[in-house]
């Protein structure tokens, strides 16, 4: 039977080192790549959330203005034509009513929060009720 | 002249095992960082939905204070936290009454070893019913 010698050469260990740490450096990179990729888009979605979160409780906090506005100006009126006078007179400035509806933004980096709500009817316990409530997102900004 | 040359051969492979244990211990701490990394990156997605899910059942709940005892939540004075193994969330909470109904607010924070990840504020108003009429 014959046996084959296998030579290993000078310089064979030295090629294979090459060739292996090229590979394992290029696998590491990628890795590293990949995972900062991932924490980025995580940070980002994260800061997205908090925007919406807070624009959502910036608009409630301004709901809670608004009502006691409605309360005093349903308190001061005679009629429901009195009472929505009033209440448009003396509307916030970042707000518009039209046909009973109340409208404004919330806004914070590029992030709108359009909301809207209806004004009932003089008298009612409730003295709003949520039309809109929606996100946008302004043109030009980071989040495009 | 072939033991010279067997000498060289020994001390290139000591060399070259050398410079393989240097690149595996450096290349071993950058598996090590990517794997921490990408452990960290699953635990901010999760807390994050998590998060993002407790807000809206806050928001909907009558009684948020016993929701977040069913859903697990211990209570350390205003903050309600709940360990999930790789993330805790920690919820503050606090009322406030307004001339017309009442505020609820506070924060959602998640925090994973010790760093946090992010925080989400939480506000929701109830109208007073006891306020028919309006305030004078």
């Amino acid at each position: 039977m014959m046996r084959r010698r296998i030579s290993f050469g000078s310089g064979t260990a030295f090629l294979l080192l090459v060739v292996v740490a090229l590979s394992m450096s290029l696998l590491g990179m990628l890795t590293l790549m990949s995972t900062r990729s991932d924490i980025a888009l995580q940070r980002r979605s994260a800061q997205m959330s908090e925007g919406v979160y807070d624009l959502f409780a910036r608009a409630e906090s301004t709901t809670a203005q608004l009502d006691i506005y409605l309360a005093t100006c349903a308190a001061r009126a005679q009629s429901e034509e009195e009472y929505l006078e009033r209440v448009e007179d003396g509307l916030d400035a970042r707000m518009t009513m039209q046909d009973g509806l109340i409208r404004w933004s919330e806004e914070r980096d590029g992030q709108r929060l359009n909301c809207a709500v209806e004004i009932a009817p003089w008298g009612e316990t409730e003295r709003f009720h949520w039309r809109e409530h929606r996100t946008v997102l302004q043109s030009g900004s980071d989040w495009e | 002249m072939r033991r010279g040359r067997n000498n060289a051969l020994l001390l290139e492979l000591l060399v070259v095992v050398l410079y393989f244990v240097l690149l595996a211990a450096v290349l071993i701490q950058i598996f090590a960082a990517g794997y921490s990394q990408s452990q960290m990156a699953d635990a901010m997605g999760e807390a994050l939905s998590e998060g993002q899910e407790l807000e809206e059942q806050l928001y909907k709940a009558d009684e948020p204070e016993r929701l977040l005892e069913q859903l697990g939540y211990a209570r350390a004075g205003e903050i309600w936290s709940r360990d999930d193994g790789s993330y805790m969330l920690q919820v503050e909470l606090g009322w406030s009454d307004t001339e017309c109904g009442r505020l609820l607010s506070g924060t959602i924070e998640a925090i994973y070893d010790e760093t946090r990840l992010f925080e989400l504020p939480f506000a929701r108003y109830v109208p007073g019913v006891a306020m028919k009429g309006g305030v004078r």
